[in-house]
C-alpha cells in the first residue's frame, strides 16, 4: 500500500504543478486554436470549394493540430526536472523507475490532453463534423494523443542535456508518431475505399499497448544515462 | 557471433583485421561496380513495359537494400554496445550512419527520377516511398542525437537506445503506410510461387542487379571501416590534446 501511495503522490503533485502554472496548458490550447484557424484559411485561398470540404477535412486537421500543439510541450517535458534534480531523487527511490515514469506519463496525459480535447471538440462542431462522429473522434484522439505523450516522453528523455534538445526531440518524435497519425486518421475517414475503421481501431489500440509497454523502461534507461 | 565479436573487440587486433579486410572489400566493390555498371547500362535488355528507364533499378534497388541493411547492422551494433559496453560497437554504429543515410537518400532521389517518367510524378505518398523517407529521417535523428552533446561520448548510449527503438518501430511504420493502397510495384526479385521463392525477373536483369548489390555492400563495408579508423584516430588525438591541455591548466592553477 505504501508502495502505491508514494507513486500516486507523485502523480498528484505533477497534476498540481500543472494547475499552478496554467499558462503552459493555455499556451498549448492557444497554439492548437491558431493552427485550426489558420489551416482552413490557407486552404480557402489555395483551392476553390475548400469550405464545402471542411466537414470531411476537419478530423485530419484536428489530428495534425493535436500533434503540433503537443510537440513543444513534449519536447521540454523533463527539462526542468532534470535541471532541478528531480530525476536524481527519483532514481534513488525504492519504487522501480519505469513505474514512476509510467504514472507520470499518465498524469501528463491527463493534464495536457483534457483542455486540448475540449477545444478539439468545439472545433469539430464548428467545422460541421456530424454529431454521430464526435464520440468516435474524441476516443480516437484520446488514445492517439496518449501515444504522442509516450513517444514524446521517451524522446525528451533521450535528448536530455543535448545542445538543441527541443528540435532533436521533435525529429525523434515525428517519424515514430506517423503510424498513430495514419491509424487515427483512418478511423474517422469518410472515404469508403479506405480500409475498415474496425481494423484501424485495432491497430491504434495495438500501437497504444506497444508504446505503453516499451516506452517507460526505455525512458527510465535514457534518464539513467543522462544522470550518469 | 559473440566469440567473433569478442575476438574483434581488441583495438589493435581490429586495426590489423581492418587493414586486411579493407583492400579486399574495396577491390571486390570496384570490380563489381565495373562489371555491374557495364551489364546494367549496356549488356542488359530494356524492360518490355518500362523501356530504358528500368536501368535506374540497378542503382535504386541495391541502394534501398543497403539502406535497410545498414540500419539493421547499426541496431545490432547498438545492442552489442548497450549489453557488453564495448566502445568499438558504438564506433561501428557511428561509422555506418552517414553511408547508410546516403544510400537512403540515393534511393529517394533515384526513385524520384524513376517515378517521374513512370508515374508522372517525382513524389507520391506511396507506402514504400514514405517508409524509405522515414528510414532516412531515422538515420538523421540518430546522427543528430549521437553528435548532439557537448561531450562527444555522452551521445553514444541514448543514440544506441534510439536505434533499437527505431528497429522495433520500423516494421510498424512499414505496416502502417502499407495500410493505404500502394502504387509502387511489388517486390519482384523474390516472389512466392508454387510453394517456393523464385526470382520473377529475368536472369539477364537479375545478374546485374546482384552484381551491383555486391558492389554496394563492398563499398559500404570499406567506407565504414575507413570511418571507424578515422573515429578511433580522432579520439586518440582528442585525448592527447585534452591531456596536454589539462596538464597545462594544472600548472596554471598551481
Amino acid at each position: 500500500m505504501f508502495f502505491l501511495r508514494g507513486i500516486i503522490g507523485i502523480a498528484i503533485s505533477d497534476l498540481r504543478l500543472v494547475l499552478t502554472k496554467p499558462g503552459d496548458v493555455l499556451g498549448g490550447v492557444a497554439f492548437f486554436s491558431l493552427i485550426m484557424l489558420v489551416l482552413p484559411l490557407v486552404f480557402q485561398g489555395a483551392l476553390a470549394g475548400a469550405v464545402e470540404m471542411l466537414p470531411s477535412l476537419a478530423p485530419a486537421l484536428l489530428w495534425v493540430a493535436m500533434m503540433l500543439a503537443m510537440l513543444p510541450q513534449l519536447a521540454r517535458l523533463y527539462h526542468t526536472d532534470w535541471l532541478t534534480g528531480v530525476w536524481e531523487a527519483i532514481l534513488t527511490a525504492s519504487q522501480p523507475v519505469w513505474l514512476i515514469i509510467l504514472v507520470r506519463l499518465l498524469a501528463t496525459s491527463i493534464a495536457l490532453l483534457l483542455p486540448l480535447l475540449l477545444v478539439a471538440m468545439v472545433f469539430a462542431v464548428l467545422f460541421g463534423v456530424s454529431l454521430a462522429m464526435l464520440p468516435r473522434l474524441a476516443l480516437a484522439l484520446t488514445i492517439g494523443s496518449m501515444c504522442f505523450v509516450f513517444i514524446g516522453g521517451m524522446a525528451a528523455a533521450l535528448s536530455l542535456g543535448a545542445r538543441n534538445s527541443q528540435i532533436l526531440s521533435a525529429i525523434i518524435i515525428l517519424p515514430l508518431a506517423l503510424p498513430v497519425l495514419i491509424f487515427g486518421a483512418s478511423i474517422t475517414s469518410f472515404d469508403p475505399s479506405h480500409a475498415s475503421p474496425n481494423g484501424a481501431w485495432q491497430f491504434l489500440c495495438a500501437e497504444w499497448l506497444i508504446l505503453l509497454a516499451i516506452t517507460p523502461p526505455i525512458t527510465a534507461a535514457a534518464i539513467g544515462f543522462a544522470e550518469e | 557471433m559473440l566469440a567473433m565479436f569478442d575476438y574483434l573487440a581488441n583495438p589493435t587486433r581490429f586495426r590489423r583485421i581492418a587493414a586486411m579486410v579493407l583492400p579486399v572489400a574495396a577491390g571486390i566493390s570496384v570490380a563489381c561496380f565495373g562489371v555491374g555498371l557495364y551489364l546494367a547500362f549496356f549488356a542488359s535488355p530494356p524492360d518490355y513495359l518500362q523501356g530504358e528507364t528500368v536501368r535506374i533499378m540497378y542503382i535504386h534497388v541495391p541502394a534501398a537494400w543497403m539502406a535497410l541493411l545498414g540500419y539493421l547492422l547499426m541496431a545490432v551494433a547498438a545492442l552489442f554496445y548497450l549489453v557488453w559496453r564495448h566502445p568499438l560497437a558504438d564506433i561501428a554504429a557511428r561509422a555506418m550512419a552517414l553511408p547508410g543515410a546516403g544510400f537512403a537518400l540515393i534511393t529517394l532521389i533515384s526513385g524520384a527520377f524513376w517515378g517521374r517518367p513512370m508515374w508522372g510524378a517525382w513524389w507520391v505518398w506511396d507506402a514504400r516511398l514514405t517508409s524509405m523517407l522515414i528510414l532516412f529521417l531515422l538515420y538523421v535523428g540518430y546522427m543528430l542525437l549521437v553528435d548532439g552533446f557537448d561531450r562527444p561520448e555522452r551521445g553514444s548510449k541514448p543514440a544506441a537506445l534510439l536505434l533499437l527503438v527505431g528497429v522495433i518501430n520500423l516494421p510498424i511504420i512499414k505496416f502502417s503506410v502499407d495500410w493505404w493502397n500502394t502504387l509502387h510495384q511489388g517486390a519482384s526479385v523474390l516472389r512466392f510461387v508454387d510453394g517456393g521463392f523464385a526470382p520473377s525477373i529475368d536472369r539477364s536483369m537479375l545478374l546485374p542487379l546482384l552484381v551491383m548489390a555486391v558492389a554496394v555492400l563492398g563499398w559500404f563495408i570499406a567506407i565504414s571501416l575507413v570511418r571507424m579508423q578515422a573515429i578511433i584516430n580522432r579520439r586518440k588525438l582528442d585525448n592527447a590534446l585534452l591531456h596536454r591541455h589539462g596538464a597545462g591548466q594544472e600548472i596554471l592553477h598551481a
